[in-house]
């Protein structure tokens, strides 16, 4: 493969509002490098600084430390209106007392363009967020996905080097959220341009992201490719915030890990410090039932359609859910009560060093 | 039940002084409306509906002169006004600077001040730096009390603006003056019109102040009728009385309408 351009790189940027005892630090040294025509996600529970790395990148606010690079060139000093980078704004923005296709238009306009390309784009524009009826509308006659729609359109018509969108899906229904991801994808496949997207929900971040930067509290818990993140979370806070995960606290001993009263779980421990307490991180699909297991009694049964969900208690340790698919017609293999025996295969546990 | 009543009128007496409150507010001027139509010449004995003292009004040379004045400096001192009021009102919802507060206060001072006062000071201004008292000098002192009316719109208008209209224009390659033309300055203009037109009538209705600063020739048309009235109250006052009042009550409607629209 190519190597890629970095478009985006921040180094070591830390932000802090407000000052003395009501000091917050929304930023906390994040160094990450984005590349070119990559769909790049911030993932993260709210006030975890998202929003506050995207106004970063998009010059309203200077980082109270650390510098930012836009192909390789230093932002600083650099105003919004200079950099080629668009924002779609959590709260839209849209300007009221403009038409949707004037709103379209405006940084066309800014950036004095001739009015047939102008009009052209719109147009192009209006299709693809497909809201053609829609141009002599002012934006409070809109519904809430309508404004997000014409928000996007109205970044992406600027055909920026770097487009920021944050949450920029979040008001739409299932179904259209579905439409506008493919075609959000698509878009960034054909134009080259660069997407920082920001989300809190996981399952946009996995289906859609090149790869994805996982923070939490203002600093960045772990970054890498949709399957490294969910394979191989680095952290507790990573394994739980990203899909369902059993935890199980263990301590290591020679043949594989003790788990109290539930007896050893057999794994090759070799690069491990001896009788250091570590958590082991399981995935629900990746359990089993097998003579061999851990001991528990069924606590509750879930029937998710294609899977069902048991929700297994063990001795010492916090209650564990294993997920198994359905075979078709088939009747739940365990009844709330039973006494099972959960298999767990060394090559799915993940062990997070606490 | 879908209407909730305020339960304020159970209370025996409440409707009565409301409409007593009411009544006090208008009547005066109600008479005054009706006896302005009145045919008799002493203007307190009603004898029949005529037009002819609103004809007798706009025939008199010395009326329309003063109502000239008047309009000359009531135009003049909206937009001197509004145009110190906006720049006012946009230094003061920028990044904040020390003291901001304290010219805060003061913009919004000359409202409470006693209006003989200010009128005396600005006459003891105009004597102090040699000015000559005419259409000018009321002028002056017109812009300085029409400033904090067509400020406090303004003010409150872009208080409820939300930055990220702004932002969002700097991100749309607007440099901070195309964003002020074209994103700040029409959304901000609900509030220009309202505050603008607040100064109009301020303006227009002034006496005390007004009666202090007019040198000979620079009579207004409240300064002219407080002259007229000391000869006693002819119906001619009255025609002149209403029809300030039509004008007022337009820019009021006009002025509420205006903010009314959002956005
Ligand atoms: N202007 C500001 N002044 C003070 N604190 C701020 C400011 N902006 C953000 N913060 C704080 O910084 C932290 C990060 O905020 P940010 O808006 O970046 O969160 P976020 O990840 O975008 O959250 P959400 O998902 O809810 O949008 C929060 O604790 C927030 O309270
Ligand atoms: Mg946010």
């Amino acid at each position: 493969m190519q190597q890629r351009q970095v478009a985006i790189h921040i180094d070591q940027v830390s932000m802090c509002f407000g000052q003395g005892a009501e000091q917050v630090t929304a930023l906390d040294s994040v160094s990450l490098d984005i590349l070119e025509n990559e769909f790049f996600t911030l993932l993260g529970p709210s006030g975890c600084g998202k929003t506050t790395l995207l106004r970063l990148i998009a010059g309203f606010e200077q980082p109270t430390s650390g510098h930012l690079q836009l192909y390789g060139q230093r932002l600083e000093g650099t105003l919004p209106f200079q950099r080629p980078i668009n924002t779609v704004f959590q709260s839209y923005a849209l300007f009221p007392h403009l038409t949707v296709a004037k709103n379209i238009a405006f940084g066309l306009e800014m950036q004095k363009k001739p009015q047939n390309e102008i009009d052209a784009t719109v147009e192009e524009m209006l299709a693809l967020v497909k809201l053609k009826g829609f141009a002599n509308r002012r934006p409070h006659q809109l519904s809430g996905g309508q404004q997000q729609r014409v928000a996007l359109a109205r970044a992406l018509a600027n055909r920026p080097k770097v487009l920021l969108l944050d949450e920029s899906l979040s008001a739409l229904d299932l179904k259209l959220r579905k439409e506008m991801q493919v075609e959000l994808k698509r878009l960034q496949r054909e134009t080259g341009i660069t997407f920082i997207f920001v989300t809190h929900d996981q399952e946009e971040a996995l289906t859609m992201s090149d790869r994805i930067a996982v923070m939490s509290g203002g600093v960045v818990q772990q970054v890498g490719a949709p399957a490294d993140i969910y394979d191989r979370p680095v952290n507790r806070f990573v394994a739980d915030f990203i899909g369902e995960t059993n935890f199980l606290n263990a301590v290591v001993v020679t043949d594989g890990f003790d788990l109290g009263k539930l007896g050893t779980l057999p794994y090759p421990v070799s690069k491990l410090g001896l009788g250091s307490k570590v958590t082991l991180a399981l995935r629900p699909e990746r359990l089993c039932f097998s003579e061999d297991g851990l001991p528990g009694v069924v606590e509750n049964v879930v029937y998710m359609g294609t899977d069902t969900i048991y929700h297994i208690s063990l001795q010492d340790q916090p209650g564990m859910h294993v997920r198994l698919q359905n075979d078709y017609g088939a009747q739940a293999a365990y009844q709330i009560g039973n006494s099972v025996k959960v298999g767990v295969l060394a090559d799915s546990i993940r062990v997070l060093e606490d | 039940m879908t209407t909730s009543v305020n339960p304020l009128w159970r209370f025996r007496g409440v409707a009565g002084t409301a409409w007593f409150a009411m009544v006090y507010l208008y009547l005066p001027i109600l008479i005054l409306i009706v006896l302005s139509f009145n045919a008799n010449k002493v203007a307190t004995i009603w004898s029949g509906f005529s037009l002819q003292w609103y004809s007798v009004v706009l025939d008199n040379p010395n009326i329309m002169r003063a109502a000239k004045n008047s309009l000359i400096i009531a135009s003049c001192a909206t937009v001197v006004s509004t145009v110190f009021a906006t720049l006012a009102a946009l230094a003061m919802s920028g990044p904040t600077f020390r003291g901001q507060s304290v010219i805060n206060a003061m913009l919004g001072l000359p409202l409470l001040a006693p209006e003989i006062v200010t009128a005396v000071a600005s006459l003891l201004f105009f004597l102090a730096i040699g000015m000559e008292l005419g259409l000018l000098s009321v002028l002056v002192a017109h812009v300085v009390f029409c400033i904090p009316f067509a400020y406090m719109p303004i003010r409150a208008r872009l208080e409820g603006m939300d930055p990220r209209y702004k932002e969002a224009a700097s991100d749309l390659y607007a440099t901070p003056w195309a964003t002020f033309w074209r994103i700040t300055l029409p959304l901000l203009m609900p509030g220009v019109v309202s505050g603008a037109m607040l100064a109009f009538i301020i303006s227009l209705d002034d006496f005390v102040i007004t009666f202090f600063v007019a040198g000979a020739g620079a009579t207004t048309l409240p300064v002219y009728i407080f002259g007229m009235i000391r000869m006693g109250i002819t119906p001619e006052v009255n025609a002149i009385s209403a029809m300030m009042l039509l004008v007022s009550i337009l820019f009021v409607i006009l002025s509420w309408l205006v903010g009314r629209v959002k956005q």
